[in-house]
């Protein structure tokens, strides 16, 4: 079963493993990669790119987001 | 006014990586790792920043300023999230407390504090800078406004390392204790 986030990014790597481990793309390197070329292009002076760019890593978040409102986390007590 | 507004973006934008910064410091000084909803908080600080930037360079314009406020009300949401995971008594806590208070606490106080410094920023800048030419924005895009634009990008890029040195071409662990690229190092 493949997640959405991994659709949209087309990322081959994602599996979802039978026994429960899931082997994930790396979506948060990605985001902040993204807004980052997102940042430089806008400093260059290319609004237009630079907005998709920015829409594209937001709409991304939002889907890691609701990846992992359905999950508890396992956080230190 | 507007001298004033612009300078107001510059302190949000260096204000956002500066807070980044204290992250990164807490997160080597403490040693305590960023968490996945932690990281995406980040996200959200670096997505609230793209506005300021925005701003900086093409001129103060309400759209620039609207996704600030969508990126904020997305880390409220994040931020609120890890706030109700352990808000219980009882539920325990992920990190150390900051002055009383939990980051992710903090977090949702500041993403808070961006939106009602953005609607401080939109009642004192009156006209948008629509009438600017692209040459004129960019001319004015220089000195103390150049470089709070150049911090947040450093800033942004060190978090796009950082999360790939955590966690690698894997998903993030729920309770991170330490980093996958430390495998790879002698």
């Amino acid at each position: 079963m493949d997640c959405a986030i991994c659709s949209i990014h087309g990322c081959v790597c994602c599996v979802w493993d039978n026994v429960g481990n899931r082997g994930g793309c790396k979506v948060t390197a990605l985001i902040f990669l993204a807004v980052g070329v997102a940042m430089i292009v806008a400093v260059a002076g290319h609004r237009a790119i630079a907005l998709g760019l920015f829409g594209v890593s937001f709409v991304t978040a939002a889907l890691w987001l609701r990846h992992h409102m359905d999950s508890v986390l396992n956080l230190s007590l | 006014m507007t001298s004033l507004v612009r300078l107001g973006n510059a302190m949000g934008a260096a204000g956002i990586a500066v807070v980044l910064l204290v992250a990164f410091g807490l997160q080597f000084g403490l040693k305590e790792l960023p968490c996945p909803l932690c990281n995406l908080q980040r996200v959200a600080l670096v997505l609230c920043g793209f506005g300021f930037l925005l701003n900086l360079r093409f001129g103060v314009q309400p759209l620039h300023y609207g996704l600030s406020i969508l990126a904020a009300l997305f880390g409220v949401a994040v931020a609120g999230r890890q706030v109700l995971l352990h808000i219980l008594p009882g539920s325990g806590a992920y990190g150390s407390a900051l002055l009383g208070l939990h980051l992710y606490t903090w977090s949702l106080i500041l993403f808070a504090a961006v939106i009602a410094g953005i609607a401080l920023l939109m009642i004192m800048g009156g006209r948008p800078d629509h009438d600017r030419s692209d040459h004129q924005a960019a001319m004015r895009f220089r000195g103390i406004h150049r470089f709070a634009a150049y911090l947040l990008i450093a800033a942004t890029l060190a978090n796009a390392a950082n999360s790939f040195a955590q966690c690698g071409p894997v998903e993030c662990e729920d309770n991170p204790t330490g980093y996958w690229v430390a495998k790879y190092l002698p």
